[in-house]
């Protein structure tokens, strides 16, 4: 079953040198991770010339990028581990937990359905007691709210008729926990002008990947690929708020998918304030923002860094006139997705969400700005300063701007 | 769209990067991958390789004696930068001094962090392994230290860190280890429990692997340096070393924090020329080509060993920008708002294969200064 597609380069260039792990998060506070060097290409190696080979030390690569990032010989080597952990899976199994965590659409779904309830009952120590001893999700570990009202409930599709239009990649996150993100980056495009248009769409499958549930993973890529490339060939951008998503639909499908629509669809797909920054480029943007006195610290998610885009949500933040954001310049928060949920990973997890944390207090800004979800979990748990996400703060910025006239 | 663009993300590239930060440009920072530095030991060599002195190395590098002014300026400010960061680099090109590497081999070198010490002729030195660390032998490092300084009376043990890995540990693993001051502790009673069993006196100087602390290396050094009331120092040999990713990794979040904007994982695949200007890069991620524009740009690809340079049959090719160079790599009709740093001005830069830090740092310090010539005729900034 797995035919590894790898992107134009293989594991042949490695010259063992190191950078990958030197620049590896989870390396760096655990000697219990074999490595992205190793795990990677040395693995891939041996797999090629021998038989299939289920090495558990993968559990702990939490696709984060950063190996990819920093080979200089431009080796995919998260691709690689990506493999490495598909392997362990169909070797050993996943348990009821990583199936769960792995799922964010279904439990989107009936988390939000029962959002009062759930909400409750994930603060409620019993319970969490129960769910750290049979499921090993430990107790101390908070979760992101579900919201009744999420934004699948809340947004009726539009079709456009405005120059550019935008399909909206919403995501797990945004629809069934933050909707007020979706509700901020359509008002954002509408003074732009720009129509959004909700396509029908699945779980970028990046949890799946993370969990090693490859072949679901490539089920949901094959399916958004479909169903996206209906609204490109149309003339429509594809925009996400996410950046995990962005990452999954410009890079990941790439490799786990690899045909020529996942190429032709990847060619169309941005981050939202790159889509953003783009229209400002082309002299297109709505530039009439109000000034806002606010004093941010931004925190760039290892996947924003992933996709080779600058910074995009601080070219947008800094037209805010007198808006103040600096980057943390933190490197990993240590959720990383379903990863930090984990018992077996949470000391890992909070060791590297403490050097974002620290950064934050040093910085004392008002509060952090991130378009990550699961960063905003770790920010939320490991400090005291509200966290937004890019979008709103330019909503709002739009919206005084309106006001004020 | 930026005022600057550099290319790559060596030592030459971030210290651009930064730089122009400084100059209060906007500036991106284009890159396949880390640069060379994170292999390299951290140390910035005159002439690598060779322990020439500052007149051999003009002469190699084809440089004018004007020219060492702006060496001791770009050295000067060098080191502002480290003290800030809290990296501080000591040295200077017109003294080199020895020190020990992995290998137990003496090289001089110009600059070197804090954490490092000469070593001197006589005297004694202890050196210290520790178990869990494959390619740092203390024995063999005697033996080929006791070569070069026969009046150093040299003695060497071995200790352990206590910790179990899974993957073959490295001289950073070590450092992130004794970040840890209950490790450093224990290593420090090991260390002198067998001082006294060995009957080993104390020495003027203990030599380590690169490992002492990463982000902790002053409480690490200062914690040995005083419990074992001897000077310390570490010998950088197989990388990663953490004398070098300590200078990497202040430099790169320096970068980020100081609004340099990244574009990681990203291949510089050729330029889009206007007359004798750039008018936009063509960088290649996994999904799409695009331009990227700016009105200045640094190119800090590393020549051969960095991947700026391919070495075809025909000669060297520039492998970014794709531009027409000479067989030595220099650019036959260099683009009025180009720079190149370090290695890609051209092999005849390189010694043994290297280029060396300080070359690097002179280098990068021109660049920035022509930059800063041109944004004062005109050129406006954010
Ligand atoms: C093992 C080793 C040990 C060393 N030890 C020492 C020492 O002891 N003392 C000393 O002074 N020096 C040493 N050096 C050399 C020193 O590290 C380098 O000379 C110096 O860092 C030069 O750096 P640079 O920035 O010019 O290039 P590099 O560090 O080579 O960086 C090149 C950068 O360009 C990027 N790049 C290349 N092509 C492209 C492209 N087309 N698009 C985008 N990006 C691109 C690469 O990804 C990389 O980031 C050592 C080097 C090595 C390899
Ligand atoms: S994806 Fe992240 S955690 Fe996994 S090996 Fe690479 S750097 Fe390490
Ligand atoms: S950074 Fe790239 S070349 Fe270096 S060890 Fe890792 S995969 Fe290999």
């Amino acid at each position: 079953m797995l035919d590894p597609n790898i992107l134009e380069t293989t594991y042949e260039k490695c010259l063992k040198c190191n950078a990958c792990v030197a620049s590896c998060p989870v390396s760096g506070v655990t000697l219990d991770f074999g490595g992205p060097k190793h795990l990677g290409p040395e693995l891939k190696r041996l797999v090629d010339n021998q038989q299939i080979i289920d090495d558990k030390r993968i559990e702990f690569c939490t696709l984060c990028g950063n190996c990819d990032m920093s080979c200089p010989e431009n080796v995919h080597v998260s691709t690689l581990t990506a493999y490495a952990k598909a392997i362990h899976t169909e070797k050993s199994g996943f348990s009821f937990r990583d199936f769960v965590l792995s799922n964010a659409e279904l439990v989107g779904k009936m988390a939000s359905a029962f959002a009062p309830v759930t909400n409750m009952a994930m603060k409620m120590k019993p319970i969490r007691k129960m769910m750290e001893k049979m499921m090993g999700i430990p107790e101390d570990r908070q979760f992101p709210n579900y919201q009744f009202k999420n934004f699948n409930r809340v947004y009726k599709n539009k079709t456009s008729g405005s120059k550019r239009k935008v399909a909206y990649f919403v995501g797990c996150y945004a629809t069934y926990n933050a909707p007020e993100v979706a509700g901020s980056f359509v008002k954002v495009m509408e003074y732009n002008g720009i129509e959004v248009a909700i396509p029908r769409q699945k779980c970028c499958g990046i949890p799946m990947l993370a969990n090693g549930r490859m072949n679901r993973a490539q089920k949901n890529a094959s399916d958004n690929i479909e169903s996206l490339l209906a609204y490109t060939r149309r003339g429509y951008d594809v925009v996400a708020t996410c950046t995990s998503c962005s990452l999954a639909l410009k890079k990941e499908y790439l490799s786990i998918n690899g045909t020529d629509e996942a190429r032709e669809l990847a060619a169309h797909v941005y981050d939202a304030d790159e889509y953003l920054r783009m229209l400002k480029e082309e002299g297109e943007l709505n530039v009439n923002l109000a000034p806002m006195k606010d004093r941010a610290g931004y925190h760039a998610p290892c996947h924003m860094r992933a996709q080779g885009m600058g910074n995009p949500a601080m070219d947008m933040l800094e037209l805010i006139p007198e808006y103040d954001v600096q980057d943390l310049g933190a490197g990993c928060c240590g959720q990383c997705g379903t990863f930090g949920f984990k018992k077996e990973k949470y000391d890992v997890s909070m060791k590297l969400g403490r050097t974002m944390a620290e950064s934050v207090k040093d910085l004392g800004a008002d509060y952090t700005v991130t378009e990550c979800g699961m960063c905003k979990n770790q920010l939320d748990q490991l400090t005291d300063k509200a966290v937004k996400h890019p979008i709103q703060i330019l909503a709002e910025s739009y919206e005084r701007a309106k006001r004020a006239i | 769209m930026y005022d600057v663009v550099v290319i790559g993300q060596g030592l030459s590239g971030m210290l651009s990067a930064i730089w122009a930060r400084e100059e209060g440009c906007r500036t991106a920072l284009v890159t396949t991958g880390a640069g060379k530095i994170m292999q390299s030991t951290g140390v910035m060599d005159l002439i690598p390789g060779s322990d020439g002195n500052l007149n051999e190395w003009m002469g190699i590098y084809h440089l004018g004696s004007w020219q060492q002014s702006r060496l001791n300026d770009a050295i000067r400010k060098f080191k502002t930068l480290m003290n800030r960061l809290g990296y501080p680099y000591k040295g200077e090109p017109q003294d080199l001094i020895p020190i020990v590497t992995g290998s137990g081999r003496i090289k001089h070198t110009a600059l070197y962090p804090e954490t490092i010490s000469p070593v001197t002729e006589e005297g004694s030195a202890v050196v210290v392994g520790f178990n869990e660390l494959t390619d740092f032998q203390p024995l063999f490092i005697r033996k080929n230290l006791q070569k070069e300084r026969p009046l150093l009376s040299i003695d060497s043990i071995r200790i352990h860190l206590g910790k179990y890995s899974q993957r073959l540990m490295t001289q950073l693993d070590a450092a992130r280890l004794l970040d840890q001051r209950d490790i450093r502790t224990d290593c420090i009673g090991q260390i002198k429990k067998q001082m006294a069993q060995k009957q080993i006196g104390r020495p003027d100087l203990f030599i380590f692997p690169a490992s002492l602390g990463e982000d902790e290396w002053k409480e690490t050094v200062g914690q040995f340096h005083s419990e074992l009331r001897a000077k310390v120092t570490e010998a950088p040999g197989m990388p990663p070393n953490a004398t070098a990713i300590r200078l990497n990794d202040r430099l790169k979040r320096e970068a980020i924090r100081s609004g340099v904007r990244f574009y990681a994982d990203t291949t510089v695949v050729g330029a889009n020329m206007d007359g004798e200007e750039i008018k936009s890069l063509r960088i290649k991620t996994s999904g799409r080509v695009s331009n990227l524009s700016g009105k200045q740009f640094i190119l800090a690809t590393g020549g051969v060993l960095g991947g700026g340079f391919e070495i075809t049959p025909e000669g060297i090719k520039e492998s970014a920008l794709h531009l027409e160079t000479d067989s030595s790599g220099v650019m036959a009709r260099l683009p009025v708002n180009l720079y190149p740093v370090g290695a890609s001005k051209g092999v005849q830069m390189i010694c043994h294969g290297i280029v060396g830090g300080v070359y690097t740092l002179l280098s990068t310090y021109e660049a920035v200064c022509g930059l800063r010539q041109s944004v004062t005729g005109g050129v406006g900034n954010a």
